[in-house]
């Protein structure tokens, strides 16, 4: 199955980051069913303007992709397509750094069941890998199970300012 | 950018040129398909050119083991040719690197099948 993720997604998360569009959540529903593809649209709502996160000396695009990632996983693995269910992505910047938050309405998973990908045994496996390059990536990786659903933190460190401050900011 | 993929044949080895990511239910079936359908037409040499592959996620390289090992339990054989920095980095990091037959130079990547 196709799935794709709308130029108009990626533009919105890079303005999150970039321009500072936080606060409260941003909901990604599931929009629409494409020739047994699916395609899902931007955020629901974009709430009020913040100051930029200031994470220009970090590598956006990585985040961005890991944040794309994640969000198919979500949709893909977490609510398993179901078109009511919806991701839901927060931004939010801490003084340490840029925290990101993707939750799905799935039934969780079972992090016992992942098997290390470095291993000898593993290395021809064709999957496995999604959560130890997005460890590689990010700087800190927080995965919450439950039955209602999976939350995922991404954190990025980022040095220097933090929200409201003028060096942060430009 | 999606994936692209096109085909050409040199001295009998198919080269694949790669363009685009290579990420989950995107370019990675386009590339499974490629791959499939290659081998059952008997193209059992192929080189896969990711010099225009901008971006791999963690399914786009399991989709390259699978290219990889469906190849070769098919008795053929897959090569890497021109690695940008970002897949480079990625192999290294998950230990791939020293599995695929990676080439910098076309000619040389032609040249080495058997």
């Amino acid at each position: 199955m196709h799935f794709r993720i709308g130029l108009n997604l990626h533009v919105r998360i890079r303005a999150s980051i970039e321009q500072g569009l936080d606060e409260a959540e941003h909901a990604i529903r599931v929009w629409s069913w494409n020739g047994g593809g699916l395609l899902i649209a931007g955020f629901h709502r974009q709430v009020e303007r913040r100051p930029a996160f200031g994470v220009r000396e970090i590598d956006i695009r990585s985040v961005i992709h890991q944040i794309e990632r994640q969000i198919v996983v979500a949709v893909l693995h977490g609510n398993q397509y179901a078109p009511d269910k919806k991701v839901i992505l927060a931004f939010e910047r801490t003084p340490d750094g840029l925290v990101i938050t993707i939750r799905d309405q799935g039934k969780g998973i079972d992090l016992s069941g992942i098997p290390n990908p470095l291993a000898p045994e593993n290395l021809l496996k064709t999957s496995g890998r999604g959560i130890f390059l997005m460890r590689s990536f990010m700087d800190e990786v927080e995965i919450r199970p439950s039955k209602t659903g999976t939350e995922v933190k991404l954190i990025k460190h980022v040095h220097g300012s933090s929200v409201g401050n003028k060096e942060g900011s430009q | 950018m999606s994936m692209k993929l096109s085909t050409r044949q040199v001295d009998g080895v198919t080269i694949v040129d790669c363009s685009g990511r290579i990420t989950l239910g995107e370019g990675s079936i386009t590339l499974r398909d490629t791959v499939r359908d290659l081998l059952s037409k008997g193209n059992k040499k192929i080189i896969l050119n990711l010099a225009e592959v901008n971006y791999i996620d963690s399914s786009g390289i399991g989709e390259l083991v699978s290219a990889f090992t469906t190849t070769k339990n098919q008795g053929g054989e897959l090569k890497l040719l021109h690695l940008t920095k970002k897949v480079h980095d990625l192999l290294q990091i998950t230990k791939l690197y020293t599995v695929f037959d990676v080439k910098e130079d076309e000619t040389a990547a032609v040249k080495a099948f058997k």
